[in-house]
């Protein structure tokens, strides 16, 4: 294989994890992470950065349009990056340190593990009911005056919401921060949770504020694995590329499906994914 | 504030295309292999090495700007939402946010040199 067909695999890989990513709500590292590891002997190391470059380039991506139509919500985003972007460091930190220990397989496992770990993950949020009116806020939301209103447009209606539970949802982020920073994924998946779960935010604002948040927290990780020598444009340029048009590709698709469950017929994919990702940690792949 | 977004990203991304077809062209038959194993990134890592790389047109050094591009875009979304928290007067905001970005140049300016 030459440098020529190596980048034109990689733009494809991203397409298609981008596209497959957007329509389970796993996002298009998911994928294309352990396509790199399997597929194209990529090291740990160059496949996590590559992670970190592919979310930066879909959150900035989708994120101008969710910015445009003031879903994404500033206030909460930025109140909870006071967890997401230490979590980050401490995790990206953790990453150089295991791999110059000699730990990258244990690594793999590890990502394997969290791969198949955010199947359920996604499926739970899909059955989380959104709340129509604003939920009880506690001190530090109303001191910060997080709440606010956006229109729903297939109800032709206002909501107001408010964030409730912002102390639990500051550790739920903390967590998600330090994977991402590790393993170059998952962000979103934890993020939307703690967003939907914790802070009982309707679904549209917690989508659109998660896909903010997760081009900060990969700016924190990214800075560290770039310094660290971990991120490789030649791979993580092209996959990150094809993952953000394969994104909004994804994205525009989405509310035009009929029946949802079509997404779930990815989930096999990720799992088998998850599966030969940690083989090939423990060596037996 | 979308602007800032957009911007940012369209010059990441024009870097980056453009780099990248730059190496391809200029390398089309080079071994896929070598370029997984080897990162030519490091090497334009110090202020003056990228400037030099650039200077002399060599596509490593502008894949590495289109990275710090990528880097930066939202590192630039938090210093504004930063002064826009100021300047309505939110002060408690304003401080959230500035700790952010100073969280952001810890990760930068401390944690990344020290683990290099």
């Amino acid at each position: 294989m030459d440098l020529l067909v190596l980048a034109l695999l990689l733009g494809i890989t991203g397409l298609l994890a981008g596209f497959v990513g957007s329509l389970t709500g796993l996002g298009g590292a998911v994928v294309a992470l352990p396509v790199l590891v399997i597929g194209f002997g990529v090291p740990f190391p160059e496949a996590a950065g590559a992670g970190l470059l592919t979310i930066l380039a879909t959150s900035s991506t989708t994120g101008a349009a969710y910015v445009r139509d003031h879903l994404s919500d500033l206030r909460i985003g930025m109140f909870l990056e006071i967890a997401t972007v230490p979590g980050a460091l401490v995790g990206a930190t953790a990453t150089v340190f295991l791999v110059h220990a000699q730990l990258a397989d244990a690594l793999l496992v590890a990502l394997g593990i969290i791969l198949i770990g955010l199947v359920p993950g996604a499926i739970l949020r899909g059955r989380t009911p959104t709340p129509t009116t604003p939920a009880a806020q506690d001190r530090w939301s109303t001191e910060l005056g997080l709440t606010g209103s956006y229109y729903d447009e297939a109800r032709r209606e206002r909501f107001h919401y408010a964030a409730a539970q912002t102390r639990p949802a500051l550790g739920v982020m903390f967590c998600a921060g330090v994977v991402s920073g590790m393993f170059g994924i998952g962000g979103g998946v934890f993020k939307v949770l703690a967003l939907e779960r914790f802070l009982r935010l309707p679904m549209k604002i917690a989508t659109a504020t998660s896909n903010f948040m997760i081009g900060v927290t990969g700016a924190a990780g990214a800075s560290v694995l770039l310094l660290a020598g971990f991120i490789n444009p030649v791979i993580g340029a092209p996959v990150a590329l094809g993952t953000a048009v394969g994104a909004l590709g994804g994205s525009r698709l989405l509310p035009m499906l009929r029946n949802r469950t079509v997404r779930w017929l990815f989930v096999p994919v990720v799992l088998v994914l998850g599966a030969e990702v940690i083989l090939r940690g423990l060596g037996v792949g | 504030m979308a602007a800032v977004l957009r911007v940012g990203l369209y010059v990441a991304l024009a870097l980056l295309v453009g780099a990248i077809v730059a190496l391809v062209a200029r390398e089309p038959a080079s071994a896929a292999a070598s370029w997984i194993s080897s990162n030519p990134l490091p090497n334009y890592l110090g202020l003056r090495a990228l400037a030099k790389g650039l200077a002399a047109g060599r596509a490593e050094a502008y894949l590495t700007l289109g990275v710090f591009a990528l880097i930066a875009t939202p590192v630039v979304r938090v210093a504004a939402g930063a002064i826009t928290f100021v300047r309505h007067g939110e002060r408690r905001m304003g401080a959230i946010t500035i700790t952010v970005l100073a969280l952001l140049f810890v990760g930068l300016l401390v944690v990344g040199p020290l683990v290099r």
